[in-house]
């Protein structure tokens, strides 16, 4: 039984049919419209995201420095003719080259000079360098090594957790809520926690947490992290960088 | 980190494992000799339509299985209309039940 | 069900159809990452992996929103239809989209740690406030459920779950829908504070959920109809001259819609539900002598609802009397199949 349709503008379209003209007539400029707004999105989606700055790594370096395990791995290395700026030494931050705390082989070595070989990720003044090996060495003439630090009083901070590897340049924007789940993997590997904090002006300043005995808070902090925070202690410099001490069970999520 | 919740995830993830893993020993003698008898609908020997349904095959295994071993194939759905007419008194004894 | 299954039916426009759709895909991602690089410079991430998991989950979320307007769209106009016969390609590259996206995440926030990547992803973070909620979880709970639907898209899995299962299993697309909502919000809205983003998220929602209550008020017409039965258990449903020659009228009758065809002089009812994926059979036309679904165009006898061999699908018939112009239907169906003597036009 074939019909002999009475009204061919009654149009119908399944998939093994041709379609009728008005309805590809619309496809036609339809389709080009949604592809052409689904393209803007590719196009203006990654200008409006938070993942750029100006962090990042470069070489691979050999650093001659004094290797310090508390509160923080981290290494003093002195930068002789610098007077000026104030400080004579760097502060780095120790990591290894995945999300852990520097190499047992490297730490094994804390309290003494060594030449330690890393990858440096800097951003602003905060330095890390992931550690792949330390050898010890000569301490280097004429400079005054200085563990205590200069207490500045105490301040009360407010800001977020980071592990400084993501943050400072290995990952975009390396904080926040999207980065959290991996800055709680870093930190919980051992990755120095720190702060960071926008004083009134707008600049950032970076903390480095260390609890009352001087001891790393990584595994007390890992349920905040990038959550905002206020802290109340003792700030202590060491060259241009700040240790902030606090208890951290008295760190208040804001 | 919570020792708690990291050893409760081990051992879920090592369950799904399992029952995945259950589900191949199944699914790939199933789909060479028993899927004939669950679905008269499959016909032939196509590789590629063997591939396709696998990972569904490796979540509803047991569906199948069960209906292996029941003999059964596949219920016709049910819709309002059909548990309807199922109660019905049915005016032409000539027509398709189903 | 089909005479025997094929890996995959192709046609002239499913490939058409595919074609455009890879290629937007495929042209979106490059889009994506060539505007990052173009915009950031410098000071853009070494190795864009980060870039690659917010191209891709952004694309994936994104044809959510074309999936989920396909349905709603042909209510409103039938234009539409040739976007939706081929939908589940259309989710099974959304599906695609949404692992390449989790694969990132695994690989470059969990991996290269203390714990296996997926029990970092499960346990890392546990704060479950609101702010602070794992939003990952949202995510991991969206592909799982389309990934159900993924791999069930064969036709296989429609008949042996059958059509309602079926149903029920799509329906949840939309507590994919809203779980991948929460995902975005909670994860990508917290860390990218810039308005516009917040702002699209916004409006994609309530396009969502405006557009479907827009085509469910145009539906519910029809539902909302009540027929008086008579005595012999018939209502009159309507006039003959409302319906247009080889289409149909959609009434709801015990419980469910059926639809009243007029053809070659003739009337006859069956039930409104296709037995392929529930499509609305009301709204085909008859075709060839046969009533064609307008989802996938698979075809019923409206004599007696069911498709012509070798095709085994049956639909439950109704008996149709006419007294001058008006349509009289009977409330009680008849079993799937049963042969019915259609009403013949005086
Ligand atoms: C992963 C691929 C798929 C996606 C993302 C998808 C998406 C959807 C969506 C969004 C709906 C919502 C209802 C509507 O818009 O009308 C729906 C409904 C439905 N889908 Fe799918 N679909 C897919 C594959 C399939 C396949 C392969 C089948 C059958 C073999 C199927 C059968 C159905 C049915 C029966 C409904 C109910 C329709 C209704 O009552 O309106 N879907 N699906
Ligand atoms: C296992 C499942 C999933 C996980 C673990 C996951 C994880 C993530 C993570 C970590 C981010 C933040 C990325 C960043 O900005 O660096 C993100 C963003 C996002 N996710 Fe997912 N996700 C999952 C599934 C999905 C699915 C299925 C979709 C959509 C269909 C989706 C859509 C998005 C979108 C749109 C973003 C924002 C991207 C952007 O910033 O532009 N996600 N997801
Ligand atoms: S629903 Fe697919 S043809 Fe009717």
């Amino acid at each position: 039984m074939t019909t002999n349709n009475p009204q061919p503008q009654d149009e119908f379209y399944v998939n093994y049919l041709p379609m009728p003209r008005s309805w590809s007539a619309f496809l036609l400029k339809f389709l080009p419209l949604l592809i052409a707004g689904v393209l803007i999105f590719a196009y203006i989606l990654p200008t409006v995201h938070d993942q750029y700055n100006k962090g990042g790594f470069s070489k691979r370096t050999d650093y001659l420095g004094y290797l310090v395990a508390n509160p923080v791995p981290h290494l003093i290395v002195p930068r002789p003719g610098n007077t000026e700026a104030g400080a004579d030494y760097s502060y780095y931050l120790l990591a290894a080259g995945n999300k852990a705390g520097p190499p047992k082989k490297v730490m094994e070595q804390a309290g003494n000079w060594v030449t330690l070989t890393g990858l440096p990720i800097a951003r602003n003044n905060l330095t890390l360098l992931a550690a792949f090996k330390a050898e010890t060495a000569e301490a280097p003439e004429g400079f005054d090594l200085d563990l205590k630090g200069k207490s500045l009083g105490e301040f009360t901070v407010e800001g977020e957790i980071v592990d400084p590897k993501c943050y400072n340049g290995v990952m975009k924007p390396g904080r926040t809520k999207t980065h959290r789940g991996c800055a709680i993997r870093c930190i919980s590997g051992g990755i120095p926690p720190t702060l960071v904090s926008h004083n009134a002006q707008g600049d950032t300043i970076y903390f480095v947490l260390s609890d009352l005995e001087d001891q790393a808070v990584n595994d007390r902090v890992l349920n905040i992290v990038g959550d905002p925070l206020r802290i109340t202690g003792e700030v202590v410099q060491f060259g241009d960088t700040f240790v902030l001490k606090a208890d951290p069970e008295t760190y208040e999520v804001i | 980190m919570n020792e708690f919740a990291i050893a409760l995830v081990e051992w879920l993830l090592k369950v799904i494992h399992a029952y995945l893993i259950g589900g191949l020993i199944f699914s790939v003698p199933f789909v060479i000799f028993g899927i004939h008898r669950v679905d008269p609908n499959v016909q032939g020997w196509s590789i590629l339509f063997r591939i396709i349904i696998m990972p569904g095959l490796l979540i509803f295994w047991p569906l199948f299985a069960v209906r292996l071993v029941r003999g059964k194939t596949a219920p016709t759905e049910r819709t309002a209309h059909r548990v309807a007419a199922q109660a019905a008194p049915q005016p032409a004894p000539q027509g398709g039940g189903s | 069900m089909s005479v025997s299954y094929k890996s995959i039916q192709w046609n002239r426009q499913k490939i058409i159809y595919d074609l455009l759709l890879v290629a937007t895909i495929a042209l979106y991602l490059y889009l994506f990452v060539w505007s990052t690089q173009w915009f950031g410079g410098a000071d853009v991430e070494r190795g864009l992996r980060a870039i690659w998991i917010r191209a891709y989950g952004s694309a994936a979320f994104i044809l959510l929103h074309v999936i989920l307007s396909i349905g709603p769209l042909t209510r409103l106009s039938p234009k539409f239809y040739p976007l939706l016969f081929n939908r589940r390609h259309m989710g099974v590259v959304m599906f695609l989209l949404g692992v390449q996206h989790a694969r990132g995440t695994l690989a470059w926030y969990h991996d290269f740690g203390n714990l296996d990547p997926i029990v970092s992803l499960l346990t890392g973070n546990l704060n479950f406030g609101f702010i602070p909620f794992p939003f990952e979880l949202l995510g991991i709970g969206g592909l799982l459920i389309l990934g159900l639907m993924a791999i069930t898209s064969h036709d296989f899995w429609l008949h042996n779950l059958t059509a309602p299962v079926w149903k029920a299993l799509h329906m949840c697309v939309y507590l994919a829908y809203s779980l991948l909502v929460g995902h975005v919000f909670l994860g990508a809205l917290q860390t990218n504070k810039h308005p516009f983003l917040t702002i699209a998220v916004g409006i994609g929602l309530v396009w969502i959920v405006g557009v479907h209550f827009w085509a469910a008020r145009k539906e519910a017409g029809c539902d909302r109809q009540t027929f008086l039965i008579n005595t012999e258990g018939f209502a009159d449903i309507g006039s003959i001259s409302e319906i247009p020659e080889n289409r149909a009228k959609v009434v709801t009758l015990a419980g469910e819609r059926i639809a009243v065809f007029k053809y070659d002089g003739k009337i006859s009812a069956i039930s409104n539900v296709c037995q392929h994926q529930n499509g609305p059979l009301g709204e085909g036309k008859i075709l060839d002598g046969c009533i064609t679904c307008p989802w996938h165009g698979y075809q019923y006898r409206p004599e007696d609802g069911a498709s012509p061999p070798p095709f085994t699908e049956k639909v439950p018939t109704f008996a149709v009397r006419l007294q001058g112009d008006r349509i009289f239907l009977s409330a009680t169906p008849n079993l799937p199949g049963t042969p019915v003597e259609p009403a013949v036009i005086a």
